[in-house]
């Protein structure tokens, strides 16, 4: 029996001992290098983004635009190496924490890229500033701009809530007849609040009246109470910011409760999604929306490296060959933050905060989401994109109606609403 | 006036939906004693089923209900078989646990199937809207309503009068004793699972019309079934569709009439939950 016993616990020690053999061999395989073991010309970032989650098709996104940008980067002869190591958010404070703690202590990175949410975004900030890290971000459009827009560590890529009240109250200003009065129904979150604060202060400046503004909790699966008290209300324009699943909830309930108002239009990004268009068919048509870049914008490629950054149109199509759909936002945003940071490191040759920071500071470019050079902008240090682009969903398609000059000449906009089919 | 009775019709529409997804979750309970937190993923995972049917094959979503329903009643008896019965007598931490594991791999099963995207389901009947006067709602939520009670009534009658609900009431009273009397408790508990997954079946197929639908979505209605269980009454399937009624009027009470209270119109559940709890630990229908 006691040889038995003695058996076993061999068996179990050899087995514990071939397990921790087998773990520390995996640690040691899974490409991580000490900081200052890796080669002169490659630079390690960690991609923050929701590859898990509610939310994962941007994270998605992000990272098939990022991994084009390293492809495209060694295509085209640029001699630097950019290692993607990819650091799960789930776009949940709590997984964006533990996941930027993991890229800076384990992984190591050089410098940091993100996307998704402001929420996201307050919660890591306070780590990033502690550590000795670049940290290009292409969302956090909400985020406190006064505490963290001077940290020299902050290269904001996107634009803000007020560019999205801008977008709107721009395009308000190009329909005949001008609408008068507006309703604002926002999600309870940080992305909402931001949008309904900055939509506050931009519509009545700009003469519009606002009838109702109403916060939803960005949880709920019924809106029918609220959406009642717009049709009551009777606004010329029915705004609604939130995210993507909110906004097709919306749209269906308004359609559920009939809710005939002359202008759908969100300040946010949702309505470009092809999830938007592919969920609500033909309810989604005429809908309007705001969001930094339109697939169909016509932006020409950049005149002095058309290489990396072709014109819009056909870096489109360039990723749609490589991954085989439609690109939303986060994949041009994924392409340019990467190949900015490939060549300013390419330029410097240095992870050094100022050194890498300056370089890309430098880089003045026409990029798939239009001009980019990062500027001071308020208390922002480093902003880069200055402005949204306003579309409508016109038979499938997002088009660009505002500012005039991203509208395609034999575009209008389809004003008012045509009604529920 | 019209303005009241909308209101009261969407919150009517609203605890139909909610009856519908808590009936499968308390005929559950109260057979099996396990609470079956993967609930929603059943609901989510039928319409996200019919979705990828309906665009794959370019068929009707009601042509691909059935399969879609067999599929979902077939993981539903399987994940009983393999995963709760072996910790029936096992402590409740125990059945949480393994529920929580079942909701996560249904949630990531569904990623890998059906990708991250929100998904709705489209017919010319989902589409449609009714108008009655200045009141509008629209058919798949009329109908919700409509097979939230009737599925309420159904079960209760087949629970009362017939020779499987007998079979049932006895398994839940005592499965020793039940045993003995020649009653055969696997048997019973299979079925049940099989019934409870295909309620969450028919309200997954009925909430793809109204919500998108996401693989993650399904935490949110078994949270919302799980509060509707507690406060009818663990177990008791009048007490569901009681308490659907009760969460479902409140919520859009609460987000019409109170200001600001579309904002925190989900805290409802939970308020009236604390409050239930407190007053009547067994629910306002539970027997234990």
């Amino acid at each position: 029996m006691i040889k038995v016993r003695m058996t076993i616990v061999r068996r179990s020690c050899a087995l514990v001992a071939a397990l921790g053999l087998a773990l520390t061999a995996a640690g040691c395989g899974n490409g991580d290098t000490a900081p200052g073991t890796e080669s002169a010309n490659t630079i390690k970032l960690g991609l923050l983004a929701p590859y898990s989650g509610s939310v994962s098709t941007l994270g998605k996104a992000f990272r098939d635009g990022a991994n084009l940008a390293v492809k495209n980067l060694e295509d085209q002869g640029v001699d630097v190496k950019v290692e993607l190591v990819e650091g799960d958010t789930q776009a949940t404070a709590e997984a964006g924490v533990s996941a930027v703690r993991r890229l800076l202590d384990r992984d190591q990175v050089d410098a940091l890229a993100g996307v998704y949410s402001s929420t996201v975004c307050e919660a890591v900030f306070p780590i990033v500033d502690q550590a000795d890290v670049l940290f290009t971000t292409g969302a956090c459009i909400s985020i406190d701009q006064e505490k963290w827009g001077p940290k020299d560590w902050l290269y904001h890529a996107a634009i803000f809530d007020e560019h999205s009240a801008d977008a709107a109250v721009g395009l308000m200003g190009d329909l005949d007849p001008t609408p008068r009065t507006v309703a604002i129904l926002y999600a309870d979150d940080v992305l909402g609040q931001g949008t309904h604060e900055k939509l506050m202060s931009a519509l009545p400046e700009a003469g519009y009246s606002v009838v109702l503004e109403e916060a939803f909790d960005p949880t709920a699966k019924d809106h029918s109470a609220v959406l009642n008290k717009v049709r009551n209300a009777e606004p010329d324009v029915l705004m609604a910011a939130g995210y993507v699943d909110q906004l097709m909830l919306i749209t269906r309930q308004a359609k559920e409760q009939n809710v005939n108002v002359p202008a759908f239009l969100y300040p946010a990004s949702g309505p470009a999604d092809p999830q938007f268009r592919e969920t609500l068919g033909a309810d989604a048509e005429a809908v309007m929306g705001v969001q930094p870049w339109v697939a169909s914008a016509a932006y020409p490629a950049d005149e002095k490296y058309p290489e990396l950054f072709p014109s819009n149109h056909s870096w489109v199509e360039m990723f749609e060959a490589e991954y085989g759909y439609e690109p939303s936002f986060m994949a041009p945003l994924g392409y340019t933050i990467v190949t900015m940071y490939g060549m300013a490191f390419d330029e410097v040759r240095s992870t050094d905060v100022g050194e890498l920071g300056k370089a890309l500071s430098e880089l003045d470019l026409q990029t798939p989401l239009g001009p980019l050079h990062y500027q001071k902008y308020g208390d922002v240090k480093h902003q880069g994109l200055m402005r949204q682009v306003a579309f409508q969903i016109q038979d499938d398609e997002v088009v660009p109606l505002w500012p005039e000059e991203a509208r395609p000449a034999d575009i209008a906009a389809i004003y008012p609403h045509p009604g529920w089919r | 006036m019209w303005d009241v009775a909308q209101t009261v019709l969407n919150g009517l529409t609203l605890s139909g939906l909610y009856a519908l997804i808590a009936i499968g979750l308390t005929l559950f309970f109260g057979v099996m004693g396990v609470f079956n937190l993967a609930h929603g993923e059943f609901a989510v995972g039928c319409a996200l089923l019919v979705w990828w049917i309906t665009a794959r094959w370019d068929v009707d979503p009601l042509v691909a209900l059935g399969p879609s329903l067999v599929v979902v009643c077939l993981v539903g008896l399987l994940s009983y078989r393999w995963l709760y019965e072996p910790v029936l007598g096992s402590s409740v931490l125990s059945q949480l646990l393994v529920a929580v594991g079942i909701s996560l791999v249904l949630q990531n099963g569904m990623l890998m199937l059906f990708g991250g995207d929100f998904h709705g389901l489209s017919s010319s009947y989902g589409s449609r809207v009714v108008h009655v006067g200045e009141l509008s709602v629209s058919f798949m939520r009329l109908m919700g309503l409509v097979m939230g009670v009737a599925g309420s009534v159904a079960t209760l009658l087949l629970l009362k009068h017939s020779r499987f609900g007998r079979d049932v009431r006895a398994v839940a009273q005592d499965r020793a004793l039940a045993a003995v009397s020649g009653i055969s408790v696997r048997r019973t508990f299979y079925l049940i699972a099989v019934l409870a997954s295909a309620f969450a079946g028919l309200a997954g197929f009925m909430l793809g019309f109204i919500n998108p639908l996401g693989p993650h979505s399904g935490l949110y209605f078994t949270l919302k079934a799980t509060s509707i269980v507690v406060l009818g009454g663990l177990g008791s399937v009048p007490g569901a569709l009681i308490g659907a009624f009760v969460l479902g009027m409140s919520e859009v009470m609460v987000a019409a009439y109170v200001p600001g209270g579309a904002a925190w119109s989900q805290a409802v559940a939970f308020v009236a939950l604390i409050i239930v709890l407190l007053v009547r630990p067994r629910g306002l229908l539970g027997q234990h």
